[in-house]
């Protein structure tokens, strides 16, 4: 049942100057349709006052801009609204407001507006809800209390919609956003009642299954209140208590029933229930080489038909790809079993507003200035070559395969592809909900990338070779599923991120808790951490797979975040500080730059492990070997313009250092230029053996300085003495 | 002649004069005239960046605002300042404030300031092959260097908007040039892998076991010699390879030579040089 009392229309207006208003208002008539509500978003902008009284419940979401100035597309309306003063009385309200604590006048315009509707006699349904610039918890507050009182409100008449009603439709209508095409008026007449639909599915693997439960989300778009029935112990004699029924099944075997329909379909057989007043249609799930394609969904196709139901949309039959087929049949089925009202009556004349209803949600998206990227993608022809390894005999190689895909598939499609068409053994982390999966990671020709949310069309074009790895630096267990141990036992270390601290309960001088944070500090800490899988972010690391003390960059980026955090304790901070120093912290990574070059969140993380590495040195005041790097390159650039390495060498690696270089032949190959081509030996002997500042024979590469070399004197000294 | 400012990097006219011998002939050879940018200065390395990322943009700042006085966009023969100089760039661009603070400290200290829109900055690499032409190349070989050889990226220009219009994950360029210079391009996987150069002096066996990954992965596909876009990695895959192949236990005994000498040889340039390259493979390349 509709939980909405009387005419189900929802006014809500929005005041945007940015557009999160505007955004806020659409979520909001998206959750409004939900418990039966037709909402209509209006723009301020160009309504006419006097047609507030038409409605009998608006919501106002709203921002503040500048000094408590009215948005730009709501100056008019707040202008006309005091000239005429409308009268309101009848009229329920509640409004949302967003603003900037930082400002003295913190939401004023959403206030004006509440306090000016309570003036022209509306009734306030639900006090205001001010909101800081971190606005969404506290408008989804508001939208959960809001929605359910505004639907008990009586919202009046909604049949043959009076004379002047219908007039002021059309007036509204002119003004709004179109976020709703349909007529509302139209289909409020059906969208009371009863609104609930039977999903029976019949399913032996789950697709099936998988499909009920995608069609009875699709079906709340449609105002219906779906529920997905397992046939399998289901009342054949139940069949006529639903007005709106649709199967959706597969075919096993030689034509047979899924196990779980087997029971209800011989019990239907048996008792032939009446289904006269029952509308319904069939989703076919078959496989065309097999003679008896589809043949249980034609079976209750025609038994639903005899035992009286009337079949509302033709049986769609679907084959292996079942998918495109299926959304071929759902928004044609929906559209028209919604038209089907609470007596069991069909409504073929508000087919053509029902399936602009349904599809409001792509309307939505095409409104205003964004425009929706090139989602389908022309068919790629590519060969797979994908690692395998099989750990019980322990070998490895790879399998070459051919094929063929539309380029917007993800490339764990392409691999459930193979693995269907191919190798079942084929093995390898599939996300159970795509981009909620951090760990789907694979190497693509080079890159670390998420299986699930990468599209093979961003990776390769059509006739090139995928080369699909696991990723590196984690102990494969089969083919491409790697373990990540590795990364859960060094994230071990790091003590829970909110342990108590003994400020707890304490406050600053201004009154503020410890403990807590800004909205902006917020914001900047979410920033840093925004990536998609720190374990990924590890296999981005070119020196994580050589050194297995190093506990990687996703680590170091984690543990980075953490003291950041105005919430963690001096004792956690200094924590992490040492962790990241120490053996196995940030200066194990040999070359950011590895990690840099893979996307967003490779850049994320180097920039952090650059963060990490500036407050490190002036932490520890540039020890160790990789401090004392960073300080002698920088004097060294700072003496000459230039990078001396014969200081460089002898300052960082120190005597042991030179002598093992002695030792290991590096020095050899150095003074003798063993592969340098000719190079003239000396230059090499003399940079190697004599220091800087020594006996004045030092040839000029060595020790010139950079034309103008004051000006770089000049910058150190202004933007870094330490130098 | 095409007129670019030219770049040396950190190590050419310093450890690497070898870069420095065999550039200047090459562009003379090929129609590509050097500007030198007078009193240019380090680009950091991305050391510096470690302790001070504005000091390391500030820097490079520098040396852009110096190109740009020149008149003519940046070449530069080394993988790892063609990053930076690239990072740099794309960081002004996209970030006024960065580039405000940095024109600050500029305008006071040297009497410039950079704009960062009006030059780019580009590897030797990928000026041959999407400007001079393959064909120009291939016309003015004069030694074919008929030799297996394996191609270092590195990962420093290995990103989108730094290498041309080359794949960042899949590079071909140097391929196509090795075969215009008459030799026998070897693929092997890891020719984007980073050798570490960065902590060289301040990492021990990890930068060891790096460094003779790419060398036996270049090795191992056959190859005769391995060619070094970047200069400073070229240091590691050089002078330390004996010590890479002892810590890795690996075999990593192979020729690395810069990517502009072998340029040079097979354009007539030190055939001395080219002769003794040659019996070196012979002797110790696969």
């Amino acid at each position: 049942m509709s939980g909405v009392v009387g005419n189900p229309e929802l006014a809500i207006f929005f005041g945007s100057q940015t557009g999160n208003a505007e955004e806020l208002a659409g979520n909001t008539a998206k959750m409004a349709k939900k418990v039966g509500f037709v909402p209509k978003v209006i723009d301020m902008d160009g309504f006419n006052p006097s047609n507030f009284a038409n409605f009998k419940r608006i919501l106002i979401i709203t921002s503040t801009w500048g000094e408590g100035d009215m948005p730009d597309n709501a100056e008019d309306l707040w202008i006309a609204t005091n000239e005429s003063n409308p009268g309101l009385s009848g009229v329920s309200f509640s409004v949302c407001a967003i603003g900037d604590t930082s400002y003295d006048e913190f939401c004023k315009a959403g206030i004006d507006w509440d306090e000016k509707f309570v003036s022209l006699g509306a009734t306030r349904a639900h006090p205001i809800q001010l909101c800081d610039v971190d606005y969404e918890p506290e408008w989804s507050k508001w939208a959960d209390a809001v929605i359910p009182v505004m639907a008990a409100i009586d919202g009046g008449a909604s049949s043959a919609e009076s004379e002047e009603s219908s007039e002021s439709s059309e007036e509204v209508a002119t003004t709004t956003t179109a976020t709703i095409s349909a007529d509302a008026g139209d289909l409020g007449e059906i969208m009371s009642g009863d609104r609930s639909l039977a999903i029976f599915f019949g399913s032996q693997t789950g697709n099936a299954a998988g499909l009920a439960e995608k069609t009875a989300k699709m079906a709340v778009n449609y105002g219906l209140e779906p529920t997905v029935i397992d046939m399998d112990g289901y009342d054949p004699a139940a069949f006529s208590s639903h007005k709106r029924i649709l199967v959706i099944t597969s075919t096993w075997g030689e034509g047979e029933m899924p196990d779980n329909a087997d029971a209800l379909w011989n019990a239907t057989v048996a008792s032939n229930p009446p289904m006269s007043k029952v509308h319904f249609s069939v989703c076919a799930i078959g496989d065309t080489s097999y003679d008896e394609f589809c043949k249980a969904g034609l079976d209750w196709d025609e038994k639903f038909k005899a035992l009286g139901a009337t079949c509302i949309e033709e049986i769609k039959l679907c084959d292996v790809d079942f998918e495109p087929p299926w959304l071929e049949w759902a928004p044609l089925a929906l559209s028209k079993i919604a038209c089907v009202d609470s007596s069991g009556t069909f409504h073929e004349d508000l087919l053509e507003a029902m399936i602009a209803y349904g599809a409001g949600d792509e309307e939505e998206a095409d409104v205003g200035d964004f425009a929706p990227g090139q989602i389908v993608q022309a068919d790629l022809s590519i060969t797979m070559r994908i690692f395998r390894y099989n750990p019980i005999l322990a070998q490895s190689g790879y399998d070459t395969v051919a094929v063929a895909l539309p380029g917007h598939a993800s490339i764990e499609d392409a691999l459930v592809a193979v693995k269907r068409e191919v190798d079942g053994s084929l093995t390898f982390r599939s996300g159970s909900i795509a981009g909620q999966d951090p760990l789907t990671g694979i190497k693509a020709n080079g890159r670390i990338l998420p299986a699930d949310t990468t599209r093979i069309c961003d990776v390769v074009s059509d006739g090139d070779t995928l080369t699909i790895e696991p990723v590196p630096g984690y102990d494969v267990v089969k083919d491409l599923m790697v373990s990540y141990d590795r990364y859960d036992s060094v994230r071990a270390e790091s003590k829970p991120w909110m342990e108590a601290d003994p400020r707890q309960g304490e406050r600053l001088i201004s009154g503020a808790a410890m403990g807590t944070m800004t909205s902006a500090e917020a914001t900047h800490l979410h920033t840093l951490a925004d990536v998609g899988s720190l374990q990924l972010v590890n296999a981005m690391s070119d020196t994580y797979d050589v050194d297995e003390e190093y506990s990687g960059p996703g680590i170091a980026l984690q543990r980075w975040v953490r003291s950041q955090d105005p919430r963690s304790g001096d004792g956690h901070v200094k924590q992490m500080f040492e962790l990241m120093q120490r053996k196995g912290g940030v200066w194990d990574e040999a070359d950011i730059s590895s990690i840099q070059r893979h996307g967003i969140d490779g850049s994320q993380a180097a920039d952090s492990l650059y963060a990490a590495r500036a407050r490190l040195l002036a932490e520890y005041k540039f020890t160790g070997r990789s401090g004392r790097l960073v300080k002698h390159y920088s004097r060294s650039v700072k003496m000459s313009g230039n990078v001396n390495e014969t200081t460089l060498y002898r300052s960082v690696l120190g005597p042991l250092g030179l002598g093992s270089n002695i030792m290991n032949g590096v020095s050899l190959r150095m003074m003798l230029g063993f592969t340098r081509n000719g190079g003239p030996i000396m230059r090499g002997f003399q940079g190697m053996l004599v220091p800087p500042a020594g006996i004045g024979k030092i040839p000029n590469m060595f020790n010139g300085k950079v034309a103008n070399h004051h000006e770089v004197v000049a910058i150190f000294n202004e933007l870094d003495s330490r130098f | 002649m095409v007129k670019y400012s030219y770049y040396p990097g950190n190590v050419a006219r310093q450890s690497s004069y070898e870069v420095e011998d065999t550039i200047q002939p090459l562009c003379k050879t090929l129609g590509i005239d050097l500007i030198e940018i007078v009193g240019y200065n380090s680009d950091g390395g991305n050391i510096i960046k470690q302790g001070n990322k504005n000091l390391q943009l500030t820097l490079n700042a520098r040396n852009i605002a110096l190109a740009e006085k020149n008149g003519h966009d940046i070449i530069t023969a080394c993988a790892s300042a063609q990053g930076i100089l690239h990072e740099a760039l794309e960081t002004f661009r996209n970030d006024p404030i960065a580039l405000a603070n940095a024109n600050t400290v500029l305008s006071k200290t040297s009497g410039i300031t950079a704009n960062a829109n009006e030059i780019t900055t580009n590897h030797l690499l990928h000026v041959l092959v999407d400007e001079i032409g393959l064909e120009k190349v291939e016309a003015a070989v004069i030694n074919p260097l008929k030799m297996d050889v394996a191609c270092y990226y590195g990962p420093h220009m290995q990103r989108a908007g730094a290498c041309g219009g080359d794949d960042p994950w899949n590079p071909n360029y140097m391929e196509k040039l090795i075969t215009a210079l008459g030799g026998r391009p070897v693929e092997y996987k890891s020719k984007t892998s980073s050798v570490g150069n960065p902590s060289l002096l301040s990492l021990g066996d990890s930068v060891m076991k790096m460094t003779a990954r790419v060398l036996n992965d270049a090795k191992r596909a056959g190859a005769q010699i391995i060619v070094s876009a970047c200069t400073q990695s070229h240091s590691n895959l050089d002078s330390y390879q004996g010590k890479a192949g002892r810590v890795a236990n690996k075999d990593t005994n192979i020729p690395a030579v810069n990517l502009t000498e072998i340029i040079a040889f097979a354009l007539g340039h030190f055939p001395d040089r080219f002769a003794q390259l040659k019996t070196r493979a012979l002797l110790i390349g696969s």
